[in-house]
């Protein structure tokens, strides 16, 4: 399609957005289509970040939220082209996920490089052997010692799980997801103080800890289920629990 | 069988250093990745539930007890740790990590946690 053509299809959807009120199935639906049609956009930035020792698919998961932001967010109005408009937030976000999880200490080059191996050696194994593999079985894949694979762990570890930011704009069924926690945590005691720290969680946040504590789902399982690597499944368990626990303590 | 000793002060700037040791020794004791990650994490609750009364002084002490089927790591509290609440929060969370996870006073009063996490047979 001519880029003329593909920018008037592009002002003709978000024309009907407009038009549409939000939550409807039709407003839905060209939502979507418009995520669909942008989701290349996004894929392209994430790559110039690539190298920089996170998962592309993890890059491409936040540059996505920056996208649906920017969707939700553009006025045609305003004249600007859409990809101009979103470029900067989808870049954003991808910033955002770095800073977020930035090396708590400096790790040496070659221990990120073999951290990142590691990393997608136990995404490859995971699918192939359709479980978490052993640190020997990634050894024996990378052709390196279990004392290395050890390494790498400790050091992807390593990454700063101190910045719990408050993601203000979770657009979607807080209520649902809070719902299900809430129900799953009949019985616990401090159930009353835990709440409002449960409140200050994102959505992804809480679905994650819902899956691994009252739904029994291995780190690999949400991995999957949400798109996102294990080591981040990992990171983010490690960041909600330790809130929670501060929060509970204090 | 191997065993791994540690003790470190029951202060929250030592729970680092054995969670290394815990992903380290689970790392040759043959766990898989996901349950590493976890044993990680029920050390850290672990831990923070025996320092929990913030003790003066005192210590924790870690024992790691390899057997070719299963890792055993207890922890043993400062004098004046009260035991765990199996409805708390942290329970709930422990009990989720490993496979099995109790509770024992000794007889000078010291709160041991005993966590047991499988070695998941791989072929």
């Amino acid at each position: 399609m001519p880029k003329d053509d593909l920018r008037s299809a592009d002002r003709e959807m978000f024309e009907q957005l407009a038009a549409l009120e939000a939550g409807t199935s039709e407003h839905e639906k060209i939502r979507a289509a418009l995520i669909e049609r942008h989701l290349p956009l996004v894929t392209f930035m994430a790559r110039k970040f690539a190298d920089r020792g996170e998962p592309l698919d993890d890059l491409i998961q936040v540059g996505t939220i920056g996208l649906i932001k920017a969707i939700d967010r553009f006025e045609i109005s305003k004249g600007f082209e859409f990809s101009t408009f979103a470029t900067p937030t989808i870049v954003g976000e991808i910033k955002r996920h770095f800073r977020d999880k930035t090396w708590a200490v400096r790790v040496p080059r070659r221990l990120q490089e073999l951290g990142a191996s590691v990393t997608k050696a136990t995404t490859e194994l995971t699918q192939k052997l359709d479980r978490s593999p052993t640190p020997k079985e990634i050894a024996k894949h990378l052709g390196i010692t279990v004392d290395e694979v050890a390494e790498a762990l400790e050091s992807n570890a390593a990454y700063s799980t101190v910045s719990l930011d408050v993601t203000s704009d979770t657009s979607t069924s807080i209520g649902e997801s809070f719902g299900a926690l809430d129900e799953a945590l009949e019985g616990v005691e401090y159930r009353e103080s835990l709440k409002p720290l449960l409140a200050q969680l994102d959505d992804r946040e809480k679905r994650i800890l819902q899956m691994r504590f009252f739904d029994n789902l291995s780190q690999s399982q949400i991995a999957t289920e949400l798109g996102i690597s294990q080591m981040h499944v990992s990171r983010i368990l490690t960041k909600v629990l330790s809130h929670l626990r501060e929060g509970l303590i204090s | 069988m191997n065993t791994i000793d540690l003790a470190v002060p029951a202060a929250p700037e030592y729970v680092g250093l054995i969670r290394s040791a815990a992903a380290h020794i689970a790392a040759h004791a043959d766990l898989t990745i996901d349950a590493i990650d976890d044993l990680r994490l029920a050390v850290d609750e672990a831990f923070a539930v025996l320092i929990a009364h913030k003790p003066e002084s005192g210590a924790v002490t870690i024992r790691f007890t390899i057997h070719s089927e299963q890792l055993d790591i207890e922890l043993t509290g400062p004098t004046g740790s009260p035991p765990p609440d199996k409805t708390s929060f942290a329970w709930t969370v422990l009990s989720a990590l490993v496979h099995e996870v109790s509770a024992q006073t000794n007889p000078a009063g010291l709160v041991t946690l005993l966590l047991t996490a499988k070695v998941v047979a791989s072929a």
